[in-house]
């Protein structure tokens, strides 16, 4: 979807200029005209002053406190994610025991989706920040481990040959054959689960929580306050936005000698 | 569902779960593995002595799926809660399947439309689909409309990434070699264009399943139409009435159904494309 | 003494789906060190599994295999092997590629470096130690992995059909400043191709190999035919190829070769 040539840039961006200029001008018009009551469709200044009010302290904290809440859950649950997933699913490529151990678990599990956890977790953990850290966990677990199993399967068998005539030992096949032969694969995979983990993050906020930028949806939701619920609706975005981009940049850091793209 | 491979569709074609299934399904070991699990469940439940209010047994929730069969919980049985979320699953996902396909493939001849299109497209995808809930349920109410637009929005994304990749990544040589021999546009697009695209297609409905699948169980959590009916409702249910056997079931029970839309999907995508 | 390799009715058998698919059949040949022989044969003749059999990739059904004096069991940068899609780490620069070997071989830095050094100058690909194979030609590519595997100096060099993928000009001059390489050190080579030229032009004795399960078919000494005026492929390929003698052994060669081809 990019291209090159400076020329080609400058029509993308004023297509995009345009584009959105077009949206805000819409939504500004169609609530400044009173076609679209308030209640449906926040209008632009309202949703600036929401956002205003929120960084000054709402509902218990500002920006910085809804944010901490949210991210501090995200990430507990993802890291634990990446500890438990990587190692597993590795050790499911090389150790066909645990792979019949693991396998037809992870199988079964896989297909439900993260969300239907979120009672079970709150009936476990009660309403506070384990149960969500639970879900989180549940759902970044999976495309870390399955990844890491198929980057490691996927190893090229000539790699290993290569590194078994130079005189390599087992170790040094895994680190430095297997382990930057995999990484692609599993990069992708991590990214995959760190949306889903925001993702399903919001899903348990708006279910229970106490903050975070899932509460304050829900909490707008439930005084009324569209400007509050579509406020939020932006920070999240860009979280989740930022969390791609910046990972899809350390991919390419670490991965420099591909040339494709994965996206 | 959402996880697994790339989200780049010849990876996701590549990892089959079809075949892991066929495979895993004809080895002992799978069975002997889930045999010790689901052992291993019950020792722990038992020996612990937890709650059952907490954790049922296996057996529990296996007693509970049959009794959910034939009784009511709410709306109906477990057949009626079945039906809702189905009900709800295909209305949005279809829509989605459509527009994300129309959308998506005109984005990928047009680079005009895919200029002014992508932006707005970029700058929602990033929202959770679920985020949209609450507002979705003042537009259309707490009704059936709100479900199908989460859903909806959740399944949109890849069925539209992947048809416009589709689109651009069809050999120009192809389409050379039948302009050359006369075709029209619409026969270009009909004979062409399609079936080049299937893969891809395919890739991005089986992502938009499970995208689709993990939206409808979370918009009847989150965004209920107040019918009391559909899965996502038997496993809140459970855990408000302190019954996780319901809410177990209703997990197998949805569990079930996100494998087979998948399996089904690649065995449609193994009958039509069959180059 | 130490560098000839001694294979003693060496037969692989393979078990698939469609049952037993023999490879060889009690291949036994000697080679002496230093010695260059290329194997040529209709496909699926067993020339790559003798080459993984050498490398000690695989092992064989019956049979041994020494180098020297010792059994082969198993791969090691004494037989260094050459792909024919070069298999270089895509994920290590041209540098790193070729001194890895070296480096799990515990050569010391300063010795590694120096060696290196040396190789990317013997290769001719001095200021492209950084970049990636993939952003090099398949003629470089195919370089960096000949330096790879010379770097560490086998007593075995195994070559499978290692200039195949190559166009025809890049493959002419890879052959060429292959005989340059070798005439450094000269290991005992093994090279496997399917280009009649090619062998003629690189060969100290050729062997022909029948349909699988593979046996020895005639064995050419290109060598002596070459006679006093030294082995032909001090000179160019062009030169050789308008010798008389190259152009009987090539029709002699290819006529053996066709014959495994056509007989059903």
């Amino acid at each position: 979807m990019l291209s090159k040539t400076s020329k080609d840039k400058f029509e993308r961006l004023s297509y995009a200029a345009v584009s959105m200029a077009g949206l805000f001008f819409i939504w500004w018009g169609v609530t400044a005209l009173g076609w679209v009551s308030p209640f449906v469709l926040p209008p632009p200044w309202e949703v600036l002053d929401a956002l205003d009010r929120i960084s000054r302290g709402y509902m218990g904290g500002n920006l910085w406190v809804h944010f901490s809440a949210s991210m501090s859950v995200v990430l507990s649950g993802y890291v634990l994610a990446v500890i438990v997933g990587v190692p597993l699913g590795m050790a499911m490529a090389f150790l066909p025991v645990v792979n019949r151990l693991f396998g037809p678990l992870i199988m079964i599990l896989r297909p439900v989706p993260p969300p239907a956890w979120i009672p079970l977790a709150i009936l476990w953990f009660g309403i506070g920040l384990s149960g969500k850290v639970f879900v989180v966990f549940v759902a970044a677990v999976v495309p870390c481990l399955l990844n890491a199993y198929l980057g490691v399967m996927e190893t090229p068998r000539k790699m290993l040959d290569v590194a078994r005539m130079l005189g390599a030992s087992r170790w040094t096949v895994f680190r430095e054959v297997v382990v930057p032969s995999a990484l692609p694969i599993l990069l992708t995979g991590m990214r995959i689960a760190l949306g889903n983990a925001w993702a399903t993050l919001v899903a348990a906020e708006l279910v229970v929580s106490t903050a975070g930028f899932g509460f304050l949806i829900i909490n707008g939701y439930h005084t009324f306050e569209d400007s509050i619920m579509a406020a939020a609706m932006f920070p999240i975005a860009l979280i989740g936005a930022a969390m791609n981009i910046g990972f899809l940049i350390l991919e390419k850091r670490l991965v420099p000698w591909r040339r494709e793209t994965t996206e | 569902m959402l996880n697994g491979a790339t989200d780049n569709s010849a990876s996701v074609a590549r990892f089959t779960v079809w075949q892991g299934w066929k495979r895993a399904v004809g080895a002992s070991t799978t069975w002997l593995s889930l045999v010790f699990w689901v052992a291993v469940w019950f020792a722990v439940v038992v020996s612990l002595k937890i709650d059952q209010s907490l954790m049922p047994t296996p057996v529990k929730v296996v007693e509970q799926i049959a009794w959910l069969w034939s009784n009511q919980v709410g709306a109906g049985g477990l057949m009626v809660h079945i039906l809702a979320s189905l009900q709800r699953f295909i209305g949005g996902f279809v829509l989605a399947a459509f527009t994300g396909t129309m959308l998506g493939l005109w984005m990928g001849y047009s680079r005009r439309a895919d200029m002014a299109i992508n932006p707005v497209f970029e700058l929602i995808r990033y929202i959770p689909p679920i985020a949209w809930a609450p507002f979705s349920i003042l537009w259309f109410g707490a009704s059936y409309g709100a479900q199908i637009f989460v859903i909806f929005i959740s399944a949109l994304p890849p069925i539209l990434m992947n048809a416009h990749k589709a689109a651009r990544g069809i050999k120009p040589g192809l389409i050379n070699a039948a302009l050359m021999m006369g075709a029209s546009p619409t026969t270009i697009l009909r004979e062409v264009a399609l079936p080049a695209s299937l893969p891809f297609l395919f890739g991005g409905l089986r992502l938009g399943v499970a995208t689709g699948w993990m939206a409808l169980i979370a918009a009847e959590l989150v965004a209920s139409d107040g019918s009391r009916s559909g899965l996502g409702y038997l496993v809140l249910i459970g855990q408000q009435t302190l019954r996780p056997e319901t809410t177990i079931a209703a997990m197998i029970v949805i569990g079930l159904f996100g494998a087979a839309f998948d399996i089904g999907l690649q065995l449609l995508q193994r009958r039509i494309i069959r180059w | 003494m130490s560098n000839s390799i001694s294979y003693r009715e060496v037969s692989k058998q393979f078990t698939g789906q469609a049952g037993v698919i023999p490879a060889l059949d009690k291949f036994s040949f000697e080679i002496e060190e230093r010695e260059f022989i290329v194997i040529v044969g209709p496909s699926g003749c067993g020339k790559s599994t003798l080459l993984s059999i050498t490398a000690g990739l695989i092992s064989p059904s019956a049979g041994t295999i020494t180098v020297g004096d010792q059994l082969v069991e198993g791969p090691g940068p004494d037989r260094a092997v050459v792909f024919q899609d070069f298999s270089l780490f895509p994920w290590k620069t041209v540098e790193e590629n070729i001194s890895f070997g070296l480096r799990i071989n515990k050569v010391p830095a300063e010795e590694r470096r120096r060696l290196m050094a040396g190789s990317i100058d013997l290769i001719g690909l001095k200021g492209f130690e950084q970049y990636y194979p993939n952003q090099l030609s398949g003629g470089m590519q195919q370089r960096v992995a000949i330096a790879r595997a010379f770097v560490l100096r086998p007593k075995v060099l195994l070559m499978d059909e290692p200039f195949a993928s190559l166009d025809a000009m890049m493959r002419t001059l890879m052959q060429e400043e292959l005989v340059r390489i070798w005439s450094e050190d000269k290991p005992t080579v093994l090279f496997i191709t399917h280009s009649v030229e090619e062998a003629l032009y690189l060969a100290d004795r050729i062997v022909v190999m029948t349909r699988r399960p593979g046996r020895i078919k005639e064995v050419v000494n290109v060598g002596k035919i070459c006679g006093d005026e030294g082995h032909w492929r001090h000179g160019s390929l062009n030169d050789a190829m308008a010798n008389p003698a190259f152009r009987e052994l090539q029709n002699r060669v290819w006529n053996s070769v066709k014959e495994e081809i056509e007989s059903r």
